[in-house]
């Protein structure tokens, strides 16, 4: 009995050795050809970046809203230069911790024509002020998403959640929850500043 | 896409859900795959030690993952050692996670006497069992896209019919899976993995094809490819060497069995 157990767990490969080498070899042909017929088309990056959408690789949705000092900000004007855009609130504790990474990173990149642009989500100016430029000092732009249209382009889903676009409009990054240490804000600079 | 959903009052994000349900049933499979092969009395114990170390070895690797985003930015991190502790997906590093987490797996295991071999076909099994779930995920939140396509089961993502390729890869990856399981049970020791690493080679060198957020080289060919067909010869080539310990043994045992 043992040996016919035995003799069924060692049953032999359907194929020789000879017959296992050749079929490397045509596993080795097959899967360069499958390679090359497969390749990305040059224009791919470029048909992806021209559509719009909010994740890595696509077109930023294009917005415009009013700053805390009353002047409005359009994202498609700033074409040219790379974006942060982080989506933040005085209520939510991660958001206020990361901020004065984000006024110090930008600070450091500013000469690189790097822009940040905080969007509040729908708080009064009198209370963003309060916090932002009164109490942790920023300096960096602030907008204000009053009806959240902004939040629902981007399919913000939690807060802060911070985009990386490049000069030429498309993300590059998009780094959801917080806080953002400084290496992360940094690592998201790097997708889109060249110095 | 379903980047959350609404639980209770609850705003649960899709993404980690879905690799804590890949991880319980990867380790869960893991777990029964390597009772399967264990000693009738070592069963039970086999079985636990597999679900412990791949606690051990999520841990382990979390940690492994933190320092290995850390060490990028060393001079930072130096600087301010307590933003290590700032865990998010976006700040962990994928290999040097695995490659620790896999460390710890086998050291425990290896410490609990289970041989190499076993551990190394049970964990195939388990991953292959956890990358069902992980593809249905990343189908619900939207991550690792496919091309555009004309096809009448493409997905609207903003604008454009892709492939659902997160699809294709969960229903390969069950199918991998299924034979897995089955060819287990007649396998020799180690061959199930280096079979589990063919056909997932397999499966990444067919469905790249199909993703559109992938790194390339130059003329457009798909990094993940080459890597993914030098992984199906290797294996190949290691399970040359089980076809001729098949035969060997075939021949031996015969020569029993029908004196």
């Amino acid at each position: 009995m043992s040996n016919r157990v035995e003799a069924e767990a060692s049953a032999a490969s359907p194929l020789s050795v000879g017959q296992w080498r050749w079929l490397m070899a045509l596993v080795a042909v097959a899967g360069i050809v499958w390679i090359l017929v497969s390749r990305v088309p040059p224009d791919a990056a470029q048909r992806d970046g021209a559509t719009v959408a909010p994740m890595t690789g696509f077109l930023a949705p294009d917005f415009a809203l009013t700053t805390l000092e009353g002047e409005r900000a359009q994202l498609s004007d700033l074409r040219g230069s790379p974006v942060i855009v982080n989506f933040w609130a005085t209520w939510c504790p991660p958001c206020r911790a990361e901020m004065p990474e984000l006024e110090a990173v930008w600070r450091q990149y500013k000469d690189t024509g790097l822009v940040l642009l905080g969007v509040d989500q729908a708080e009064s100016a009198n209370v963003v002020a309060q916090f932002a430029r009164g109490a942790l000092g920023v300096t960096f732009p602030i907008l204000l998403d009053t009806n959240l249209a902004v939040r629902d382009q981007y399919a913000v889903r939690a807060l802060p959640t911070t985009v990386f676009i490049d000069a030429a409009g498309r993300i590059q990054d998009v780094k959801v929850g917080g806080p953002l240490d400084k290496a992360a804000i940094i690592d998201g600079v790097n997708k889109i500043v060249t110095r | 896409m379903m980047p959350v959903i609404q639980f209770l009052g609850f705003t649960i994000p899709t993404g980690p859900l879905f690799a804590v349900l890949a991880f319980v049933l990867g380790s869960e499979l893991g777990a029964r795959a390597l009772g399967r092969v264990a000693p009738p009395n070592q069963r039970p114990q086999w079985r636990e030690a597999f679900g412990t170390g791949s606690f051990l070895a999520l841990a382990a690797g979390l940690v492994g993952a933190r320092l290995g985003y850390a060490l990028q930015y060393l001079p930072l991190y130096l600087a301010a050692p307590g933003m290590l502790l700032s865990i998010r997906p976006g700040t962990l590093a994928p290999i040097p996670g695995m490659l620790v987490a896999g460390l710890v797996l086998i050291i425990y295991l290896r410490w609990r006497r289970v041989p190499l071999a076993f551990i190394a076909d049970a964990a195939a099994i388990g991953v292959v069992g956890g990358l069902i779930v992980w593809y249905v995920g990343q189908y619900s939140t939207g991550a690792d896209y496919g091309t555009p396509t004309v096809l009448p089961w493409g997905v609207d993502l903003w604008g454009t019919a892709r492939h659902p390729v997160q699809i294709y890869a969960a229903v390969l990856q069950a199918a991998i899976l299924l034979f897995l399981w089955r060819y287990q049970a007649t396998a020799l020791p180690g061959e199930t993995f280096w079979l589990a690493a063919a056909l997932l080679g397999l499966e990444t060198l067919l469905l790249d094809a199909f993703r559109a957020d992938v790194q390339t080289w130059i003329g457009g060919i798909r990094v993940g490819q080459v890597s993914a067909l030098a992984v199906m010869l290797a294996a190949l080539y290691v399970l040359s060497f089980y076809v001729r310990r098949r035969k060997a043994r075939h021949v031996a045992v015969g020569s029993t069995v029908y004196e």
